[in-house]
């Protein structure tokens, strides 16, 4: 099957404020009968409401290494908890077809008083490795990992970064998913597992498979990347080739302005 | 693959506890059989219980109650705080919540199955003699599974939005163990109120179900099991309502 994703006016809203405005505001949804979607803009100003996203469009297909850039607080993990199925929308559409494989942060999945080896079981599982398979799976993540017995054995806190990153990176990577979502992994470790964890995902890439990176390194979305969408406060700024979009971001990070792509009057604007 | 999960969770969650401590699984018995002691000493010996309708066997009466009481607070704890406990696992992976949740009430059973050991040392000591009647234990026990997860699934979104609720759920579980016939029997319940009492307290039900047949040889009391059943499906019917509408904005708080 062809692993695709169609995001179509997507937004994603957080409630700011005290945990009783959130739980108050929560509660008052929940206890509502039916949606009220469509009678009134979504986005109009709410001063308890933070949209991390907002009205963000975009299709990617099979063989597309999508690059996602933007600053610090921009949307970019939200975009991709979202696609993963960690977050539904609240607005608009978002259909994802293809298994998907997502590893958020460094080593976020691993559980820190279990070792290596109890980890890369538990990701066969939570990645439907059958029980059948979940030896030879923890044997390839060993492998990809490069970590002796005895590193497996031994508790995930005991590990160093590096060694956290390619056991999580091998976890998530030796599936071959068809649609891979890592975020901000692959800027740490040496320079051997940034070339490894490169190659891998170009080889992911070359068999049909498609792939979303977020990052603050431009030269490395600028080697990987087939197109490259710019975030900023949840907005869409721009979608293309990494030259234009990378070059307008760097443009934009030392100052100059950026109209969002997708910005549309709204009203009250 | 969901069944693979919970299992993978429930032995990662158990292995966790026993690997961060010293005498790993062996508190899972020390926590039950001191307090079986002290409430012994207390109520038994200096409050004199024993020569109540209590029985002379106070210790074994105490036992048939507060290992289960054991096991329904430290899995509705587990169960309750599921979210927050698995935070990272929910924010960077997707995994079924209602698993995740289960599989954290699973593993504090699993913890409180070593209670069971100290009761079937207790039978022997006790000479307690075994009988059909204990075929009767797999009603109320099924009963209490169904208030944990009930429980679980209704304060698992609640506890992540409002951590207040950890506090209130520790005091309501004191109260309400001083409320249900754990220390004490049914019978110094006074009669005017007892069967109010029995319709209102969900675990009495349970309590006494799980007691009369290792204790007196006696069926549970059906009537009063009754209640705790209904209230259990009441429970659940209300945690799954909340679990469904609040879990998603639960997860965004973590």
């Amino acid at each position: 099957m062809a692993a695709s994703i169609h995001c179509d006016s997507m937004g994603i809203a957080f409630t700011r404020g005290s945990r009783r405005t959130m739980l108050k505001k929560s509660l008052r949804r929940a206890l509502a009968s039916h949606r009220q979607a469509g009678e009134r803009d979504p986005y109009l100003e709410d001063p308890s409401t933070f949209w991390a996203l907002r009205d963000v469009s975009f299709s990617v297909g099979t063989g597309t290494v999508l690059g996602l850039c933007g600053p610090n607080g921009s949307g970019k993990t939200t975009l991709l908890r979202t696609i993963s199925g960690i977050y539904q929308p609240d607005v608009g559409s978002l259909s994802v077809s293809g298994r998907t494989s997502v590893l958020l942060s460094l080593g976020a999945t691993l559980a820190a008083n279990l070792s290596g080896r109890v980890n890369a079981q538990m990701s066969a599982a939570l990645h439907g490795v059958p029980s059948a398979q979940a030896e030879e799976h923890v044997q390839h993540v060993q492998e990809f990992a490069e970590l002796d017995d005895a590193a497996m054995e031994t508790p995930v806190r005991y590990y160093s970064a590096g060694m956290r990153a390619r056991l999580a990176f091998a976890s998530a990577s030796v599936l071959e998913p068809e649609i891979l979502l890592v975020d901000e992994l692959l800027g740490v470790g040496d320079a051997a597992f940034r070339k490894k964890s490169g190659d891998r995902l170009q080889e992911l890439t070359g068999t049909a498979h498609c792939v979303m990176i977020a990052s603050h390194s431009m030269p490395f979305l600028q080697s990987l990347c087939d197109r490259v969408l710019w975030l900023e406060a949840g907005q869409l700024m721009a979608d293309g080739p990494p030259d234009e979009v990378l070059e307008a971001y760097s443009r934009r990070s030392a100052g100059a302005a950026a109209v969002p792509t997708t910005a549309r009057s709204r009203p009250g604007d | 693959m969901h069944v693979r999960i919970f299992w993978r969770l429930t032995a990662a969650s158990l292995r966790t506890y026993s690997s961060q401590r010293l005498l790993g699984w062996a508190w899972w018995l020390l926590d039950p059989l001191a307090l079986i002691a002290v409430y012994a000493l207390v109520f038994g010996d200096w409050l004199n219980l024993r020569a109540g309708p209590e029985g002379a066997n106070y210790p074994f009466f105490l036992a048939c109650a507060l290992i289960p009481w054991r096991w329904y607070s430290l899995a509705t704890r587990r169960g309750g705080m599921g979210f927050v406990t698995s935070s990272t696992l929910l924010n960077s992976t997707l995994v079924n919540r209602r698993v995740v949740v289960t599989s954290q009430a699973a593993a504090a059973t699993v913890e409180s199955l070593l209670g069971v050991g100290v009761l079937l040392i207790m039978m022997l000591v006790y000479d307690r003699p075994w009988s059909p009647t204990l075929l009767t234990l797999a009603v109320p026990l099924a009963v209490m599974a169904l208030h944990i997860l009930a429980v679980s699934y209704a304060l698992a979104p609640l506890m992540a939005m409002l951590p207040d609720l950890g506090n209130a759920h520790e005091v309501g579980l004191r109260l309400l163990f001083f409320l249900t016939p754990c220390l004490y029997s049914l019978e110094r319940v006074p009669e005017a109120f007892r069967s109010w009492y029995v319709a209102l307290n969900p675990l009495v039900g349970i309590i006494e179900g799980i007691r009369r047949p290792l204790y007196e040889d006696l069926p549970p009391l059906w009537g009063a099991l009754g209640w705790s059943a209904l209230w259990g499906v009441l429970l659940l019917l209300v945690g799954n309502w909340i679990f469904k509408r609040l879990s998603n904005d639960a997860i965004r708080m973590l």
